[in-house]
């Protein structure tokens, strides 16, 4: 069997699979946190929405 | 030494957490503040917090049990619980559950449930599963966590559930959801920490990645 740095090729999959992934949710938290910007406004049901709009 | 050691270690332990129980026990007004902790935690925060109650003791503790039995094919989890667990779970759900929670006024995940669906009795059931299963992993948490300090101390299993849940519970009850995510936080960075020298020192000690693999798969 061939092993990739004393693996077999599924678990390297795996290994290298959870690198990335945690690298993955590093980059992304720090995108999201420094460069994207949202709406944090809440979504309203919509009859208030309606209200809303009624009372104005 | 092993027992001063511990001793000193829990005292810290004790005292930090427990002054976070103050702090966020000085800072909770509201039921908002108790729940969710005033919805205003910082993102670096919440990572630290999630990180701690997701890759918990039974993470850690557990999964390296599991692997000296069956083998590495458990990173498939380990992959899986930081992809979809974290990852797909953050892209698809944080933002939406949250904005749902603010617009429904809901501070629990069954409240949310109960409000969306405008169903009583969803709300109960939901609140019944968490409860139920929760108390199981709770239990799971301390398990691991008492055998620990067992094995590496010597400290009698009794003692360690006891010391854990009485500090645990003054600390959750007291503080609120503050107390949680800033001790969540703090053990977070100390899980990191470890984690980092354990990783490294592993493999350094075991000869590099390659051999220590091929030496833990024998």
């Amino acid at each position: 069997m061939i092993l990739i740095l004393g693996m077999d090729l599924g678990v390297f999959i795996a290994w290298i699979g959870t690198l990335l992934a945690a690298a993955l949710c590093v980059v992304y938290g720090l995108y999201y946190s420094l460069i994207k910007k949202t709406e944090e406004q809440p979504v309203l049901p919509k009859k208030q929405e309606k209200k809303q709009e009624e009372e104005r | 030494m092993d027992m001063l050691f511990f001793v000193v270690l829990m005292a810290i332990f004790a005292a930090v957490f427990i002054f976070l129980g103050y702090l966020g026990y000085k800072r909770t007004k509201t039921a908002e503040d108790y729940f969710v902790a005033g919805r205003t935690m910082g993102s670096l925060i919440i990572a630290f917090s999630y990180g701690a109650t997701f890759i918990s003791a039974v993470a850690l503790i557990g999964f390296s049990g599991i692997a000296s039995i069956y083998g590495h094919s458990i990173l498939w989890l380990a992959f899986l619980n930081i992809f979809v667990g974290i990852f797909i779970a953050f892209l698809f759900y944080g933002l939406r559950t949250r904005k749902m929670g603010l617009s429904l006024k809901a501070m629990t995940l069954p409240e949310l449930l109960g409000n969306r669906f405008k169903s009583v009795k969803l709300q109960q059931i939901s609140g019944l599963i968490i409860g139920v299963f929760m108390v199981a992993y709770t239990s799971a948490v301390f398990l691991a966590i008492a055998s620990l300090f067992q094995v590496t101390f010597g400290i009698p299993y009794w003692v360690c559930v006891v010391i854990f849940t009485v500090i645990v519970g003054i600390y959750l009850i007291v503080g609120g959801l503050y107390a949680v995510m800033w001790t969540h936080a703090i053990q977070a960075i100390v899980m990191l920490i470890g984690m980092i020298i354990l990783t490294i020192g592993i493999y350094a000690m075991l000869g590099g990645i390659g051999p220590a693999h091929e030496a833990a798969a024998g």
